[in-house]
């Protein structure tokens, strides 16, 4: 699957200006985080990444940053498999 | 994911019911005081949903189904051998309401009766017990094995109002399906499976034997995110349901058209519990279900539990004369977790126009839904 920009779909997730969203954006101050769009973020992410999330695993992500590289590290670990 | 296979059985007719009270959007915006909800129930693919007011059972809008139906099937009431009913909001904490039905309809006393505890996954669970009855019973009589399923809840009076997770969402409704013999009916493939680990995701705590109704227990008390509600309404965690149906579900569809021998291609129409606006879109474009192939019916009536697949079969197919020949692709998940995917090839069968139950007469109770204007 070619790599999507996380922080691309982020603005694009949270109707945000383009560029707005970087590796350092804390998740729940994002203006318009709600439990809507996590469920969002969550299809965001099955529908980008092909990964099914638990959502601890976004509770436990403080900035984008941070679930970016858990991601890339379950990616990582499916491919290895 | 257990496969169970049902030759000889057909699926004679199906008809739903709704309440005569409607709650909208307004009365969201109104009662949490935001303008949000407008946007909420967009996404979530409801602005209004019915629900039945304090005293209407699911057993009362069962039978306003059943009556219906068996109006227009014509069968005689002695033949029915079973009447099975699925919910989780009963008449009683006991007896079984599905005795109570057996009496209500005039059937016969030679007639065995039981209800079956499930809520999202309902529907097909109810489908694969009253169609191995069925099996069960015929004994290669075209006259044998007649099987009424009742699938209802009012759901709703496990909402607290208050709760901005489940209140904009639920709504209630009622269902009764009949089957019968047929030899030549196509086989019925389910494909069922349970994770009891998702337990505290989706669910009613108290007012059960692990936790009973003290005074405590119905005092609603702010909880997360500012949620009022009481340990006897319902709690759902919106991302937990959520990731759980995005594991399973696409696996149960695929497992059931695999043990169907069927393509997603050759498939007339997919029904899936109707959870919510979000989710249903995001399933379908997983699944690659064509747009006019998988049936969304949520607006004006809600996540009607249990009874929102054969709510939307009737929202999607009802007509007078003999329904068309469909393969169909069932899907019914969430609490428990639960989860169930059943193939079934319908043909002729008598699908009344959806049933709208008349709350009898009586005095207004306070904070009860608006009437539907006629």
């Amino acid at each position: 699957m070619a790599q999507p920009d996380f922080c691309e779909l982020l603005d694009e997730l949270f109707e945000l200006d383009p560029g707005t969203a970087t590796g350092a954006t804390v998740l729940k101050e994002i203006p318009s985080w709600s439990s809507l769009t996590f469920v969002g973020l969550i299809a965001m992410i099955d529908e980008e990444y092909g990964i099914a999330l638990s959502p601890g695993v976004i509770m436990s992500s403080e900035t984008a940053g941070d679930l970016e590289r858990k991601l890339q590290e379950m990616l990582t670990a499916s491919e290895a498999a | 994911m257990a496969i169970v296979r049902v030759e000889n059985v057909r699926m004679a007719g199906l008809a739903s019911s709704v309440p005569d009270f409607v709650r909208t959007v307004d009365d969201d915006v109104e009662r949490f005081q935001s303008e949000d909800f407008r946007k909420i129930g967009e996404s979530i693919g409801v602005t209004s949903r019915r629900i039945a007011p304090e005293g209407v059972c699911s057993s009362d809008l069962c039978v306003a189904a059943a009556e219906r139906l068996l109006d227009e099937l014509d069968w005689d009431r002695d033949s029915i051998q079973a009447v099975l009913f699925v919910t989780q909001t009963p008449d009683y904490p006991a007896p079984a309401t599905a005795c109570t039905l057996q009496s209500r309809l005039g059937l016969s006393t030679n007639c065995a009766a039981m209800d079956i505890n499930l809520g999202c996954s309902g529907y097909v669970y109810g489908l694969a017990t009253a169609a191995q009855f069925v099996q069960g019973m015929a004994g290669g009589n075209e006259n044998g094995g007649r099987v009424l399923l009742l699938v209802g809840d009012t759901i709703t009076h496990f909402v607290s109002p208050d709760d901005r997770a489940t209140a904009p969402l639920f709504g209630d409704a009622g269902s009764a399906t009949a089957l019968e013999f047929s030899s030549a009916a196509e086989p019925i493939v389910f494909s069922l499976g349970t994770d009891g680990r998702g337990l505290n995701h989706l669910i009613v705590p108290a007012g059960g034997a692990r936790q009973p109704r003290t005074d405590a227990t119905g005092i609603r008390t702010s909880r997360e995110s500012g949620n009022i509600r009481s340990d006897e309404d319902m709690y759902m965690n919106g991302a937990e349901v959520f990731s759980f149906a995005l594991q399973e579900v696409p696996k149960m569809v695929r497992s059931t058209l695999a043990e169907a021998d069927w393509t997603i291609d050759e498939v007339d129409g997919v029904v899936m519990h109707q959870s919510n606006g979000i989710m249903l879109k995001h399933l379908r474009k997983r699944l690659k279900v064509d747009e006019e192939n998988f049936v969304i019916a949520l607006e004006g009536y809600g996540n009607a539990s249990c009874a929102s697949i054969p709510l939307a079969m009737t929202h999607q197919w009802a007509r007078s004369g003999p329904s068309e020949k469909r393969k169909l692709v069932l899907a019914g998940f969430g609490l428990g977790w639960s989860w169930g995917g059943a193939a079934i090839t319908c043909e002729k069968m008598v699908m009344p126009e959806l049933v709208i139950y008349e709350t009898p007469q009586r005095e207004e109770a306070v904070d009860q839904p608006s009437k539907e204007a006629a």
